[in-house]
């Protein structure tokens, strides 16, 4: 199963889909496909680790509100964030993300992600395969 | 949907479903076949929105965004039910352009070009953790920076007072409400503020290829072909994103108790006057003024970036700034509609404004001449100066921002390689420093539309005139 895949639908932005046989590891995996948009760098250790917590009854704000954080403790922390694990539960989401602290000599930036956009997002089931799409302003 | 052309580089779409009012396009033929029906599209659901004035506009660098097109005008009516809209501005509040002239030509800069390039990137930084330790402004000053904007730079400075009065607005929008910036939105933006960011951001060291108006040039500072001028575009960083993010969220949950039925989501809006909208207003400023004090700050590096690069004094290099303009925002503006003069609230979202002589809005300096309208293109093409026109009075005083992208990032990673974009630019003389390949490819020449073809797009509509044509030497970008 890909976890994640670049998609064409946005000309002046970067859209994603990402997949999960859970909704929480599509919620994982579109968290790196997040990053993946900014960083090259395929070894990224896991040394660094930050708890988020939020609260949603609407799934698509959920993840909407979830890659926010991310991007909100990437762009305050400058941590490039690899693995995450994610629990979703009545709307409630804890997620552990883990990373390292960016490093110029060995990360290899692509581009700024400016927000996580409500365009196009959808998250759909489909047999057995959880499926969302992402459009990021870059 | 229903084109027809109402004159040359003129299309209107007539009015059908919920649109309340049509939709005009203006492209010449050229530029028109380009465009995205889905962009059109976005340009009808535009209209259907509550206030709209006259017709819901795409300028021929329009290309599809999210909710509203980029490269689009939109102005609303507080009487009619108008409402505003951060979609209709962008995530980059206030991303804008300035140019600062030279006494310098591309002869005397050629061999000098490749420092001047590395020191540009070194003292104005760009990319990740774009973050400067060089602009002393601390945590509580972040609210001062968003009430005073370009005014705290220079009173910091990093600048001259003349500079404000060749800034749109001098450089600060008044009726700001920093209490109504979220503590995200400061955090982010503190450290960023002095920095170039990312992707379409830059900073370019261009000469004068062409002057097709040598007495408004010459008012504007552009006194000859080779003439060498910087420009430098970026916006607000992680602090206007946030705030447009911010009530993105905010209005999506308060949409329900207006009742307002938008055919896309991303058109989210609250009621002018509505609290919500005046918390925005507050905090959309801050963000306009944020931006404004970036630009300002980043021009006193580059103008001693130069100085030490030529080892010259500033008054031997010239370094006077001709305009600096906003391309993302929403600001209250008179109008006359319907033979009557009215306050409305203008979305600009890639999208310049651009106002004839005369215009109280426009500095004492320019009055006769009209706005100075600077308009980057790729940066393998050309920039241009224009000047505002009365007969834009149709476009609520607005032209394009730019070349308006053809394809996607995604295409763009998929078909071009960066070091082959770099490597055919340098063979042309063209230095081009990044902070990454992709980077480059996604902002290649070809992933644009024509700027030339756009340009003369807005010209033969009547909404701007061409002054200068720019090309670019050396581009440094995040």
């Amino acid at each position: 199963m890909k976890k994640f895949e670049a998609l064409d639908i946005a000309t002046a932005d970067m859209a994603f889909a990402a997949y999960g046989k859970t909704k929480e590891e599509m919620f994982e995996n579109a968290a790196k496909a997040l990053f993946s948009v900014m960083f090259e760098t395929k070894e990224i250790s896991a040394k660094e680790k930050r708890g988020i917590i939020l609260e949603h009854e609407d799934d698509v704000i959920l993840l909407h509100d979830f890659l926010s954080e991310l991007l909100y403790l990437f762009d305050t922390e400058h941590i490039i964030f690899t693995k995450f694990n994610v629990k979703i539960n009545n709307g409630k989401l804890t997620s552990e993300a883990f990373g390292e602290k960016y490093d110029e000599k060995k990360h290899k930036f692509i581009i700024d992600v400016k927000a996580i956009t409500y365009h196009k997002m959808e998250i759909k089931k489909e047999k057995n395969l959880w499926k969302c799409v992402v459009i990021v302003d870059t | 949907m229903e084109m027809r052309k109402i004159r040359d580089s003129v299309h209107e779409i007539k009015k059908e479903g919920a649109m309340r009012v049509p939709a005009r396009l203006y492209a010449n033929d050229s530029v028109r076949s380009l465009i995205e029906e889905s962009a059109l599209i976005q340009g009808m659901n535009v209209a259907t929105m509550p206030g709209i004035q006259r017709h819901s506009i795409m300028l021929p660098d329009t290309h599809y965004g999210y909710g509203f097109p980029i490269g689009g005008v939109a102005a609303f009516f507080e009487e009619e039910g108008g409402v505003i809209s951060p979609g209709g501005i962008g995530y980059d509040q206030n991303c804008g352009v300035r140019m600062i002239t030279t006494t310098l030509t591309a002869d005397e800069v050629k061999p000098k070009l490749r420092e001047l390039v590395d020191a540009l990137f070194k003292n104005v930084p760009s990319g990740v953790g774009s973050e400067s330790d060089k602009v002393r402004a601390k945590d509580s000053e972040i609210d001062d920076v968003a009430r005073l904007g370009a005014k705290w730079a220079i009173e910091h400075g990093y600048g001259e007072k003349e500079d404000l009065s060749r800034t749109e607005e001098n450089g600060c929008m008044e009726n700001t409400d920093p209490s109504k910036v979220s503590d995200k939105a400061k955090k982010r933006g503190r450290p960023q503020l002095g920095t170039l960011g990312s992707g379409n951001h830059f900073l370019e060291i261009q000469k004068v290829s062409d002057i097709f108006e040598e007495k408004t040039a010459k008012k504007f500072g552009i006194t000859g072909k080779d003439q060498v001028i910087i420009m430098l575009h970026c916006g607000s960083r992680g602090y206007g994103y946030q705030i447009c993010d911010d009530y993105i969220s905010r209005f999506n949950s308060a949409m329900p108790k207006w009742k307002i039925e938008l055919p896309d989501r991303e058109l989210v809006c609250a009621p002018l006057g509505s609290d919500e909208a005046n918390d925005f207003v507050g905090a959309l400023n801050c963000g306009i003024n944020y931006a404004f004090c970036n630009r300002q700050v980043m021009t006193h590096w580059i103008r001693e970036t130069m100085m030490s690069v030529f080892r010259k004094e500033r008054e031997e290099l010239g370094l006077d700034l001709i305009y600096d303009v906003c391309h993302n925002v929403a600001k209250f503006e008179e109008h006359e509609v319907d033979g009557e003069r009215r306050v409305l609230c203008v979305h600009r979202k890639g999208a310049t404004r651009a106002m004839p002589a005369g215009r109280k809005e426009i500095p004492k300096l320019y009055r006769k001449e009209g706005q100075p309208v600077l308009i980057p293109g790729d940066m393998g093409s050309a920039s241009y100066v224009m000047v505002g026109t009365e007969s834009a009075s149709e476009t609520f005083f607005s032209t394009a921002h730019g070349a308006g992208r053809l394809s996607s990032r995604t295409h763009a990673l998929k078909t071009i390689r960066g070091e082959d974009v770099q490597k055919k630019l340098e063979a042309r003389g063209q230095i081009v420093r990044a902070t990454s390949f992709k980077v480059i490819a996604e902002e290649a020449p070809g992933v644009y539309k024509n700027i030339d073809d756009v340009i003369a797009s807005t010209e033969s509509a009547g909404i701007s005139r061409k002054v200068a044509r720019m090309t670019p030497m050396g581009v440094t970008k995040g």
